[in-house]
């Protein structure tokens, strides 16, 4: 029988059954995020160059008015541009020196601490503005009465009603990513390479500054490009703890104009375009320094880095673990449980005094805390079910397909991370409004905006876990016989369990506390607990906020309780 | 069962089965987005033969043995298991890798963090529907077989490589498959583990009588284990045969290289004809050649090449007189091996590495007489 012939011509013509296509894996995902995306962004764009009827959309009159004006206000961008890079600053430090305490340092209780240090990132920044308003408002807040009523001094100890304040508490909040992400890579760092640069004679400080610093630089640049744009985008710190001190940043002038009667919604837009510069900008000054910088020691395997011996420094780096926890945690839920059970806005010790009745008023009594309460359960839930199955079927066909076009699908995923959340559901907003279905106003609306956002933090984690499954042990299960369903359901989802579960209670809690994607798309009948909230702080008195936010603190602890639970049960995971 | 079969009848059965090619590749090519891994090869497996397919890495075996699997799709070509037809580009047929009942050991072993032991072993035979205490004594008895019946119940995330290894034979056994894959099985482990494992799966390779493809860069691996050895160069077949008939003829230059250590000497045709022994001048020495019909491939300088293997090349301290390819020369450098020792020898020809024992030592600098029996001088193509 003759062979095949393959006659030297190319052995690609014949046939296409080994062809690589785009498959419905790569086209699919890639027009939910193109439309999603952008066209939120282009009738921003369109928006902000509206000088005409400010109601009309799309524009009647195009010009650069909106800009012009700006310059009238440019200590807007000025205070965000001063809170972002200090926050950013202060906040990959502190990452730094956590994330080397926790992953390469002998000092104890590192399980614990893991665990301890993340915890404020889902709390989020709305419960820590509230919880900090209420410990360091200069007249009444708890630190304040505490000091005075040790020392007798009238002085307030802390004012967080300031810029460092604001800095501070955004810090404080947006730290456990820097750790996250910075503690990853100095896991999986290769020790020898610290090892080999003390035999060549350099000594401690040396070999950190130009071993370890240098290789850490990727992780430590991408921790602050994402902190710094989610700060640009900041909401709820700068708005409860600035606007007392009449401190406006973008997104809190955003917001005025939004709420002005009647709304310049063009000026708003055009901030917003100017903020997505200035992170456009960003992104591109990080790819500018990494350009030649790919480590890719670091992404090797996983090798087990030496702990230093930090000996005499141990306590004072426990202290310093002690006291993120102290500010980020202890005291924030320790002042909203207090403040919950008070029956006046003054904080009295005394148990005696003290009442459940603002939980019953934010649960039962009151339908709008108690809509938003269902309806952000839903939304978590939602958000967390589709991010994942979206996130793991992206990642899933960058890794593993070989579809043309899978690298532009991770890009276009990862884009809505480089613009701040505000000003995305601005544009969000026009979109769903413009629609010909009745979107807007609808739970639904949320959900779309939610997985939009949220998209790029699921991806990240769903790929971290998908390039960890050996490709050969599906592969072992298909020699063995086993058909596509019987593999997924024996092989790749077991295997896929414990990622898909912690990427679903991270989506899940992020989505209950957020507020900036969520401030524009809810009202009346689509209640969510993060702009409830808000809108609570404005009207409803300390102790029954303070409620609605332990309730939303308590459904964020329990779901990551309940999930560490169940991916703790099996073992070999 | 074909499997079955094979281990109950006997060698009558196989001595009749072993004519007839049971996996038969033709004309495969297969590639990688646009460039080509695997270009036009064609082979064939008897029933309980043990193939090796040998090479560099990136010379395309890797991808041969997936193709076969099912795991890669080619690009032309057609492949045929036990009388079916698996793959064909012409016929546009492609059996699912789940369909073709064959086991595979990979290079990662690919044990299921998230079973046992038996669970894993346990897996292909649940697939075919084997059910309840058949299942239990199939697997133990595959267990056994690799000595690791007492860990059946462990987890097997806690095992060692060595385990991880004996745990994907086993379960490569247990499933009753027409043919068992190996992909590199044995690069993970270290080299005293790597021996014993070698002579263990060669044990369970008699046993069974599975036909066996088996890919490997080692090529003491594709020595100790095969029956029939390819070896393979760049997505083609550079040499096929028994492992002895590859180390000893060697076709080109590459594959003496490749297998073995040989000096690769180069000269001009100073006689060749029918009836009359090759002759090459190297640097003014003749050296006679083992017979061949043709003469090999030349260099692009026109010089040609002999291949002489370094155990091959005989040193001696006195003459020898009235023999061909004999010439005095001097030991250079001793190089203590253990078992063996390597000589560098200056001879008229140049220079050339000779193995010898540690019995029989020549000191540095001594004048020696060196021999290369003429059948041991082998002609091969240039690259």
């Amino acid at each position: 029988m003759p062979v095949a012939a393959s006659g030297g011509t190319s052995p690609l013509a014949p046939l296409r059954h080994g062809a690589r296509r785009v498959g419905a894996g790569v086209w699919l995902p890639f027009a939910f995020l193109t439309a999603g995306l952008g066209y939120p962004l282009f009738l921003l764009v369109a928006n902000a160059f509206n000088v005409g009827d400010s109601q009309a959309l799309p524009p009647v009159e195009y010009g650069v008015a909106n800009f012009v004006s700006l310059f009238d206000h440019l200590d807007w961008i000025g205070n965000t541009l001063l809170v972002s890079i200090s926050g950013t600053i202060l906040a990959t430090a502190i990452g730094i020196v956590l994330a080397w305490v926790l992953y390469r340092t002998t000092v104890p209780g590192q399980r614990m601490f893991e665990i301890l240090i993340a915890i404020p990132y889902p709390l989020g920044p709305l419960v820590g503005a509230l919880a900090w308003s209420a410990l360091g408002s200069p007249h009444d807040g708890l630190l304040n009465q505490l000091f005075t009523s040790l020392t007798g001094i009238h002085e307030p100890l802390v004012n967080i009603y300031s810029i460092p304040g604001i800095i501070f508490v955004m810090a404080i909040f947006e730290a456990p990513v820097a750790v996250l992400m910075i503690g990853a890579a100095m896991q999986h760092m290769d020790s020898a390479l610290e090892e080999s640069s003390t035999v060549f004679g350099a000594g401690k400080l040396r070999t950190a500054f130009r071993v370890t610093l240098p290789l850490m630089l990727p992780a430590i640049l991408s921790a602050a490009l994402f902190l710094f744009t989610s700060m640009m985008g900041a909401f709820a710190i700068p708005t409860m703890l600035g606007t007392n001190a009449r401190f406006y940043v973008a997104t809190t002038a955003i917001y005025v104009l939004f709420q002005s009667y009647p709304p310049n919604y063009p000026l708003a837009a055009a901030i917003g375009v100017v903020l997505i510069v200035i992170t456009a900008l960003a992104v591109w000054l990080y790819a500018r320094v990494l350009k030649n910088r790919t480590h890719a020691i670091i992404f090797g395997r996983s090798y087990r880095p030496r702990r230093l011996d930090v000996r005499g420094w141990s306590p004072v780096l426990l202290a310093f673990e002690c006291m993120y926890v102290l500010v980020s945690l202890v005291l924030p839920l320790g002042v909203l449980v207090l403040a919950s059970l008070q029956k006046t806005g003054d904080l009295s010790w005394i148990p005696t005094n003290w009442t459940l009745n603002n939980f019953h008023y934010v649960l039962i009594d009151f339908p709008t805390t108690r809509e938003a309460i269902g309806n952000s359960l839903l939304l978590g839930i939602g958000t967390g079910t589709i991010g994942v199955a979206l996130a793991t079927t992206i990642a899933w066909t960058v890794h593993r397909s070989q579809s043309t076009g899978r690298r532009l699908l991770e890009q276009v995923t990862m884009l809505p991370q480089a613009f701040p959340r505000l000003i995305f559901a601005f544009g969000f907003m026009w979109m769903v409004m413009s629609l010909p279905i009745h979107l807007y106003g609808t739970i639904y609306a949320v959900l779309l905006a939610y997985i939009i956002v949220f998209l790029p933090l699921a991806y990240r984690g769903m790929s971290g876990v998908v390039v960890q499954i050996d490709r050969s042990l599906e592969e072992a299960a298909q020699i063995s016989g086993a058909h596509w369903g019987r593999m997924m359901r024996t092989v790749t989802l077991p295997l896929l369990r414990a990622g898909l579960l912690a990427n679903w209670v991270l989506l899940f809690m992020i989505s209950v506390r957020e507020v900036s994607a969520s401030l524009f798309l809810s009202g009346p009948g689509t209640q969510v607990l993060g702009p409830a909230i808000f809108s609570f702080w404005d009207s409803g008195g300390l102790p029954r906020v303070s409620a609605l936010a332990v309730v939303q603190a308590a459904i964020i602890l329990i779901a990551l309780v309940v999930v560490r639970r169940l991916a703790g049960t099996k073992a070999g995971l | 069962m074909a499997a079955e079969n094979n281990i109950a009848s006997g060698d009558a059965l196989i001595a009749a089965e072993a004519a007839r090619p049971f996996i038969e590749v033709k004309g495969l090519t297969a590639a990688y987005d646009t460039k080509i891994v695997v270009h036009d090869v064609s082979f064939s497996v008897t029933a309980g033969e043990h193939l090796s397919l040998l090479g560099p890495s990136g010379c395309g075996k890797s991808t041969t043995l997936r193709c076969i699997a099912g795991l890669e799709t080619p690009v032309e070509g057609e492949i045929v298991i036990d009388f079916e037809v698996v793959y064909s580009s012409l016929r546009r047929i492609n059996v699912p890798t789940e369909k073709r009942r064959l086991s595979m050991v990979f290079q990662s072993y690919a044990i299921w963090p998230h079973m046992t032991v038996f669970e894993n072993v346990a897996y292909g035979l649940r697939t075919q529907r084997v059910r309840g205490a058949e299942v239990q004594s199939e697997v133990l008895r595959a267990l056994r077989m690799v000595g690791m019946e007492e860990l059946a119940h462990n987890s097997a995330t806690a095992l060692s490589g060595g385990q991880q290894q004996r745990v994907a034979l086993a379960r490569s056994y247990a499933c009753r498959p027409k043919a068992i894959l190996l992909d590199e099985p044995l690069s993970n482990l270290d080299a005293r583990l790597r021996t014993r494992m070698r002579e263990e799966m060669r044990e369970l390779q008699r046993q069974f009588q599975l036909s066996t493809i088996y890919v490997t860069h080692d090529q003491e691996e594709a020595m100790a284990m095969s029956d029939r050895v390819i070896v393979m160069r760049d997505g083609r077949i550079e040499q096929e045969g028994p492992p002895l008939e590859i180390y000893d003829h060697p076709r080109s230059r590459f594959v003496a290289d490749f297998i073995g250590a040989a000096n690769i000497v180069s000269g001009r045709v100073r006689q060749h004809g029918t009836g009359r022994p090759t002759i090459l001048d190297v640097a003014g020495t003749a050296i006679e050649c083992a017979p061949r019909a043709e003469l090999p491939r030349p260099h692009t300088d026109g010089s040609y090449m002999v291949a002489i293997r370094a155990v091959y090349a005989e040193l001696r301290r006195d003459a020898v007189p009235a023999l061909m390819n004999h010439w005095p020369a001097t030991i250079e450098r001793r190089i203590l091996l253990g078992d063996i020792v390597t000589y560098v020898v200056r001879w008229p020809g140049g220079k050339l590495r000779v193995h010898g024992f540690p019995n029989n030592l020549f000191d540095e600098g001594a004048a020696v007489h060196l021999h290369v029996p003429s059948v041991r001088a082998i002609l091969v193509d240039a690259d």
